[in-house]
């Protein structure tokens, strides 16, 4: 498990991660989300022991990942990795078996072949996409305790993306691993992850289940007979409220049925309900943030 | 350690390739420049003019080792200077202060190959151009005395380079550093009126290395094959080979001590450390003004005070100078006008 506690961190004197605690349970894939600069790098590379804070604590099973050996239970995939300008996918294998013993050829070069890498070529002259590649085959093939990604698809094909989660799911489900995912695209962590957390302004602002949280909120398009005005709607739970005329799309926090019935009460001529993504309800969240509804 | 020996070897494997080429160079240069070796001719009543000897090139394997002594250090911790490389290997399963030694010492290895080296090849030039009067025995003792001092200085630049948050801060702590001892002595024996002292000091002071390296060989030859106490009748040469010794002791320690509180998050930042340009542009300006007072001309205290705005110019990376610089530069002028 891994437990922070009261954890913050300053950059250039700016204040990048205020007062977090959190506790991660082991066997899970946890989505890390925020805008641009909300310190989601941050806290992976704290978490990393790359970063050392300036107040709080990490524990890894009681122990810190300032320490060397706590290291040795997982693998961080920064948003660029670092390679020298020699090194090609086999000597860089050799490089992380020095410090992963247990890293499995097998699965690196299955994983290399899927993503038809050349295992001789130079690293230097790959793509960011190969390179990311390589090193996602490296991820996995290690099979670390805990694996921290940064802005992990970034540069993937489709296809690699689905070769990728398809690995990390296959990881936690044999009960080998816990993840920690950080990724622009919510899109894609809304499939695999089973929690999130979502930064802003320094702090976790929410966190939970995915699933949950987006059936948190409903979505509505509604048209009626004339033109209305928003003291209409006054007293529901609005998230967000986009008025044009006689057509009206409103976000309510809500459980879905009983929403319905209260916009029913103000006799729409016409009424559906829209599906919601984690993306758009990250979204309104943010938005709802700024405006302070 | 955690994982100490795997990435020293690691480390040392991937040196190989730049150490070679290394040695190339050396091999190249110590050959070209050991065909200059000029016979010296002495005048012998029987036999008219013959070639006695010639000159000795152990100047060759100092220079040498003067340069590593600035360039390995780059060479070696110029990967700690940005941030890309230090994402992977801080969140690698070895201790910060396992990974600075692992540099430190790879960086040794390859000042003694390099030095050894030159050294070899010089003596078997010597030979090998059948020098016969030359005496070879003190050779073994500049050998070691100089492998001392190399070490030494390595030492105190590998502690100076890395007080600076990247290359280029580092690369000019190192070229400060190399001055500022004489900067400063100038100063003092200004204001003590002991200039005439100068020559006997400053020797050992601008290029401390080269100077008290090569002249190690003529004390090593006063010292009349092995008598190590003579050596001691030199105090100059003594004062600065202690000088340097003590102090690449100094930085050693001082490097190790500090390693394990390496901040990647200062990485690539102003290097505000108080042995960077934070001390050094205050203490070569009041150093450089004091020592300069003997020509009592204003042209150069001017000049000291633009080198001054330069120095805080590349300290902050352009104008945005803080309160205390500002502060540091009207003291300057204040004294300027004095």
């Amino acid at each position: 498990m891994i437990e922070i506690q009261n954890l913050s961190h300053s950059l250039g004197g700016k204040t990048v991660l205020r007062d977090i605690s959190l506790k991660i349970t082991d066997n899970t894939i946890l989505g890390i989300v925020g805008i641009n600069g909300a310190g989601k790098s941050t806290l992976l590379r704290l978490l990393a022991g790359v970063y050392l804070p300036d107040a709080g604590s990490i524990r890894y099973d009681g122990r810190s990942p300032e320490d060397a050996e706590t290291r040795k239970d997982f693998f961080f995939l920064p948003d660029d990795p670092y390679y020298t300008s020699f090194m090609t996918p086999d000597s860089l294998f050799d490089f992380y078996k020095c410090f992963h013993p247990t890293i499995d050829k097998e699965t690196y070069e299955s994983l290399l072949g899927e993503y038809k890498i050349d295992k001789n070529g130079k690293v230097r002259n790959f793509s960011k996409g190969m390179r990311r590649q390589v090193f996602i085959a490296l991820a996995l093939a290690v099979k670390p305790r805990y694996l921290l990604l940064d802005e992990a698809f970034d540069g993937l094909d489709p296809l690699s993306r689905k070769v990728f989660k398809d690995a990390i799911i296959s990881l936690v489900e044999d009960g080998h691993t816990t993840v920690l995912i950080s990724s622009h695209s919510l899109r894609e962590l809304e499939d695999f992850c089973d929690r999130f957390i979502l930064i802003d302004e320094n702090v976790i602002k929410s966190q939970g289940d995915i699933a949950e949280h987006v059936g948190r909120l409903c979505k509505f398009e509604l048209a009626f007979t004339e033109a209305v005005a928003k003291e209409v709607f006054a007293g529901l739970p609005i998230v967000s409220l986009i008025i044009k005329n006689r057509f009206v799309q409103i976000v309510l926090e809500g459980e879905s049925g009983e929403m319905r019935k209260r916009l029913e009460a103000l006799s729409p001529a016409v009424m559906d309900e829209m599906p919601l993504d984690f993306e758009e309800t990250f979204i309104y969240d943010v938005k709802r943030e700024e405006r302070k509804i | 350690m955690t994982n100490f020996k795997e990435y020293f070897r690691l480390h040392l494997k991937a040196n190989v390739r730049p150490m070679l080429y290394i040695l190339a160079v050396v091999l190249v240069l110590t050959f070209l420049m050991g065909m200059s070796l000029q016979p010296i001719e002495r005048y012998h009543s029987d036999t008219g003019f013959i070639v006695v000897d010639y000159n000795s090139t152990l100047y060759i394997p100092v220079i040498f080792l003067c340069v590593l002594v600035y360039v390995l250090p780059v060479m070696e911790f110029s990967f700690f200077k940005k941030r890309i490389n230090l994402d992977c290997a801080y969140s690698l399963p070895i201790s910060r202060r396992a990974m600075g030694i692992a540099h430190y010492l790879t960086g040794l290895i390859i000042l003694f190959c390099a030095f050894s080296y030159s050294y070899l090849l010089n003596f078997a030039m010597l030979i090998g151009r059948g020098s016969g009067w030359f005496d070879f025995t003190p050779m073994i003792g500049h050998y070691f005395l100089c492998l001392l001092l190399g070490f030494a200085m390595y030492s105190v630049m590998v502690f100076v380079f890395n007080r600076a948050n990247t290359r280029g801060d580092g690369i000019w702590f190192m070229v400060l550093y190399t001055f500022v001892f004489l900067l400063i002595t100038s100063a003092y024996l200004q204001v003590t009126d002991n200039w005439y002292l100068s020559d006997a000091i400053y020797p050992g002071l601008l290029w401390g290395t080269i100077d008290t390296m090569t002249t190690a060989y003529q004390r090593v030859v006063e010292i009349e094959r092995g008598s190590i106490a003579a050596l001691w009748e030199t105090p100059e040469f003594v004062s600065w080979f202690v000088f340097w010794v003590v102090a690449g002791i100094a930085s050693a320690v001082g490097f190790f001590l500090t390693l394990g509180k390496r901040r990647m998050e200062k990485t690539e930042e102003i290097s505000d450390s108080y042995f960077g340009f934070r001390t050094l542009i205050p203490t070569f300006a009041i150093t450089g003004m004091l020592a300069f007072a003997v020509w009592d001309n204003i042209i150069f205290w001017v000049i000291i005070e633009l080198f001054a705005i330069l120095g805080y110019t590349i300290y902050r990376r352009g104008f945005h100078y803080k309160k205390s610089d500002i502060a540091v530069l009207c003291l300057l002028a204040i004294f300027l006008f004095l």
